[in-house]
């Protein structure tokens, strides 16, 4: 990708901050290749509020803006202001002319320029385009007459240009109409969904392609049930990032605004704001504003405490509640039932909801089917939950406190604080839960009928061998076990429930598939799974609690009752003593974190997969007296950790000596700086010593040592540096690159004579 | 770095030489110009005590080649002593322990020099 796409027109996120949504913005700009495939050209996504669908299509709109090619694309975020046909249709077709204008004359400053007259922007227009201009300059000025078609400037486009426009329409929600007063009421004309939605079937040659986001649960009650619709429009999906890419956006974004944040905290942000960009992004701007540091959990619930009451997510919350509930008494009545939810365990009966919201405000129904499609609680099967997002349940305790019960805001803000203090730490185990699940999940996938060191599903074994060893220790012990448990094919895994009691938590989850390598009826088999978070080792009681809640799992499923069911228990610490020692539920599995943590490490991936293994450590020491030692001291450090026994350290630190001594004299580097890389695998450690410039060391590769006496300082000892690495490392070679020469120098772990 | 320090006494007119740590170019020239002083001074006896070195580079050994060779044409005896097992790997690999006598200890390096003046 050249700089010129790096360009930023509407997007509004850093490119390397959104890169984890490479794939859905590729999908948009595919747009005109998909239509020469024949595919379809037209996508829906859908996804969670905040989750970056409108970055996607804005990120979209400036990639195919500055690729100048088939597609020309057309942002248009419908306005609350402006849903009326008529409205729609002289506010889109401007924003189309202007739009169309600036990619036709390449001047992408003329995107953002709200200010500009439309007969200024066709002032501006190439004298080939003037005929579409024109027709669309008619038309700004006379909306009306259009109304039938609010979309149809986009066909004058498609026309005139000989280009396809990519229209990307956000907000869709608000053609609904329910955002403002009345009009879906009146369908006196044909509405403006009605009208996008026949465009969009009646596009099936590939002239025009829309991409549609918005509110989700909104769109789906306008989206038609039509055949032509639904076969041009393609979904996307967008989930919720990775932990790990949420964290480097807090991190990067935070350091880009000059705020201090720990790893822990971004950690707990990440949790306790779900993710959600807006929301991470007015805190970080609120503690840049303040000059806080997020170094501590006591800092961040402060800001975060004060955005919910008084900042920008506390407006936006309010905002998204007017929306929904218009007059007082309704806002009186949602407050009720928010509230009601967000301090409720589980879901609870429509019914009772309705009971209780009809004290406040009469016939509530309408109410609580809005507050639904504002993503504010869910209703479905005749229960009501709260919203996934738990920051509305903050938001509407703490209002609340302020407004209902009319506390002090002071204490409104201490009382949230206190809530979510108290509610760190069970967070950031939750999130601790999830990495192991996935590292679970990731080893069933890759089971494949291979073989693991039996002690991996047998902790009593495990302990008895591996008792008191360090982590190096056990791989090695595991290479050479000669007992191994042949792994089945998983073909399913599936979640099959969670619960907490007792302080444990567990999460169970249900994989099917077969053994032995042979796809048959008789050679399928389930593993019933019990991930088990607790601080001790699980005793006896808590075993039998977990397995009848097991049992019960199972009951459930009756097509199982002819399938070999196996048991594997995956407690965080193990199991007591006794647990192992009885050995009970018979042929049942025990391990703990570390076992499965292991077995996930034995498990081949396919080819491609990362070597999860290596580890590598990076260092650059200037040219210097005595730096060479450093790189020594490193080299020690790093093979100790990796228990080389300390002949092979000494070797290894004298060879990396002797490394560094001629990157510095052959070298003639104009940075005067050595590079070194150690890379530690299972049974070696690579050194790579390198500098920027000429050769070193390759002109005295075949020389031969001198043994006789030397005379002089500056001596002929070269040949010998290159003699005493070869002498001392087991494998030494030179790979050229585009800047230098490096050496690369392996020493390999001794095995222990009698394993 | 730190600025290098040789340690060095005289004891029965046996000059013993401490070249310490890391015996580089640096330390080496040192050793090397306190030998010659030595010699100047009429003293023919040298112990270099490797007890305190834990890393020798080839330059370093380059100069105590240098050393030992001006030792034997001013008719001098020098003696190495507390080479750990890396650096006696070492001198072995380069030869040196043919030009140049090797004790375990000091006190046996003493022993030896004192031993050829009866």
């Amino acid at each position: 990708m050249t700089d010129q796409h790096k360009t930023r027109i509407l997007a509004r996120v850093d490119d390397d901050l959104f890169e984890d949504r490479g794939r859905e913005v590729e999908s948009i700009v595919g747009i005109p290749d998909a239509i020469s495939r024949q595919r379809p050209c037209s996508r829906l996504v859908l996804g969670a509020r905040h989750i970056g669908k409108t970055e996607i299509l804005r990120k979209a709109f400036d990639e195919l803006f500055m690729l100048q090619g088939p597609a020309l694309p057309i942002y248009y975020s419908i306005s609350t202001t402006r849903s009326t046909p008529d409205a729609i249709a002289g506010d889109l077709t401007r924003e189309a002319l202007k739009q169309a204008v600036a990619f036709r004359t390449c001047d992408y400053g003329l995107v953002r320029d709200s200010a500009k007259s439309v007969d200024a922007i066709s002032s501006q227009s190439d004298r080939d385009d003037l005929p579409w201009v024109r027709e669309l300059l008619d038309r700004v000025r006379n909306p009306a007459a259009f109304i039938h078609n609010p979309f149809s400037a986009v066909s004058v486009l498609a026309a005139g240009t000989g280009l396809v426009p990519v229209v990307l329409l956000d907000n869709l929600q608000r053609l609904v109409g329910f955002e403002t007063d009345g009009h879906q009421d009146e369908r006196s004309h044909r509405q403006p969904d009605e009208a996008l939605f026949e465009f969009i079937a009646l596009q099936n040659e590939g002239r025009t392609a829309f991409v549609l986001t918005g509110l989700e649960r909104p769109i789906g009650e306008i989206l038609p049930a039509d055949e032509d619709v639904l076969s041009q429009l393609e979904s996307m999906r967008v989930e919720r990032l990775p932990d790990a890419a949420i964290e480097r956006v807090i991190r990067t974004t935070s350091g880009r605004l000059d705020v201090e944040i720990s790893d822990s905290t971004a950690e707990l942000m990440a949790q306790q704001l779900g993710g959600d960009l807006f929301y991470i992004r007015a805190i970080l701007d609120r503690a840049a504003a303040d000059g806080t540091s997020l170094r501590t959990f006591v800092d961040f619930e402060k800001v975060y405490a004060g955005e919910v009451l008084k900042g920008r997510i506390g407006r936006h919350l309010a905002g998204l509640l007017r929306v929904a509930a218009r007059e007082p008494g309704e806002q009186r009545c949602a407050l009720e039932v928010l509230r009601l939810l967000s301090e409720a365990d589980g879901p609870v009966p429509l019914d009772t909801i309705l009971e209780r919201a009809s004290r406040y405000l009469p016939g509530p129904e309408l109410l609580i089917r809005r507050l639904h499609s504002m993503e504010l609680l869910n209703a479905s099967y005749g229960f009501v939950a709260a919203a996934h997002d738990s920051v509305v349940g903050d938001y509407v305790r703490a209002i609340y406190r302020d407004e209902v019960v009319g506390s002090r805001p002071a204490l409104t803000g201490e009382e949230l604080l206190r809530d979510k203090l108290k509610g760190s730490y069970r967070l950031m185990m939750s999130r601790f839960n999830r990495s192991v699940e996935s590292q679970l999940l990731e080893a069933l996938s890759h089971f494949d009928f291979q073989s693991v060191p039996a002690s991996l599903l047998n902790q009593k074994v495990f302990e008895e061998l591996y008792h008191g060893s360090s982590r190096m220790q056990i791989r090695r012990g595991l290479e050479q076990e000669e007992s191994r448990a042949r792994l089945p094919q998983m073909v399913l895994v599936k979640d099959a429930g969670a619960g907490a009691e007792r302080g444990m938590t567990w999460r169970f989850f249900f994989s099917s598939g077969f053994e032995g390598g042979i796809y048959s009826e008789s050679n399928e088999v389930v593993w019933l799974i019990a991930l088990i978070n607790a601080r001790e080792p699980l005793d006896e009681d808590s075993l039998k609690r977990v397995d009848s809640l097991l049992d019960a799992t199972l009951r459930r499923r009756r097509e199982l009752q002819s399938i070999p069911v196996i048991r594997w228990y995956i407690s965080k610490e193990g199991f007591s003593r006794t647990v192992l020692d009885s050995q009970l539920p018979a042929n049942g599995l025990f391990s703990n974190y570390l076992q499965l943590d292991f077995l996930h490490e034995q498990i081949e991936r396919p080819l491609g997969a990362e070597a999860l293994r290596s580890s590598d450590f990076e260092l650059v020491i200037p040219v210097e007296n005595e730096t060479e030692l450093i790189a020594a001291r490193t080299a020690e450090q790093i093979a100790r950790a990796a228990e080389f026994d300390q002949e092979s350290i000494n070797q290894i630190k004298t060879a990396l000596i002797e490394a560094c001594i001629n990157a510095a004299e052959h070298g003639e580097s104009p940075d005067r700086r050595i590079y070194q890389r150690f890379a530690l695998t299972d049974d070696r450690l690579i050194i790579t010593v390198r500098n920027k410039g000429k050769i070193f060391g390759l002109t005295d590769a075949s020389s031969t040592p001198t043994t006789g006496v030397a005379s002089g300082a500056a001596r002929s000892s070269r040949g010998r540096g290159l003699q005493i690495i070869r002498a001392l490392m087991d494998e030494v070679h030179f790979e050229r690159s585009d800047d230098g020469v490096s050496l690369v120098m392996t020493k390999f772990l001794k095995r222990p004579e009698n394993p | 770095m730190s600025v290098s320090q040789i340690k060095s006494r005289t004891t029965e007119g046996v000059a013993v030489i401490y070249p310490g740590p890391y015996l580089n170019q640096l330390r080496g020239e040192i050793v090397e110009r306190h030998c010659q002083e030595l010699i100047g001074n009429g003293i023919r006896k040298i112990v270099v005590n490797f007890s305190e070195t834990e890393l020798i580079n080839s330059i370093g050994i380059s100069i105590l080649l240098g050393v030992i060779e001006a030792v034997n044409e001013n008719h001098g005896s020098l003696v190495l002593c507390g080479l750990n097992d890396s650096n006696r790997e070492l001198f072995e690999m380069l030869g040196l322990m043919s030009h140049v006598e090797v004790e375990q200890t000091e006190g046996d390096a003493l022993l030896k020099l004192n031993g050829e003046l009866v």
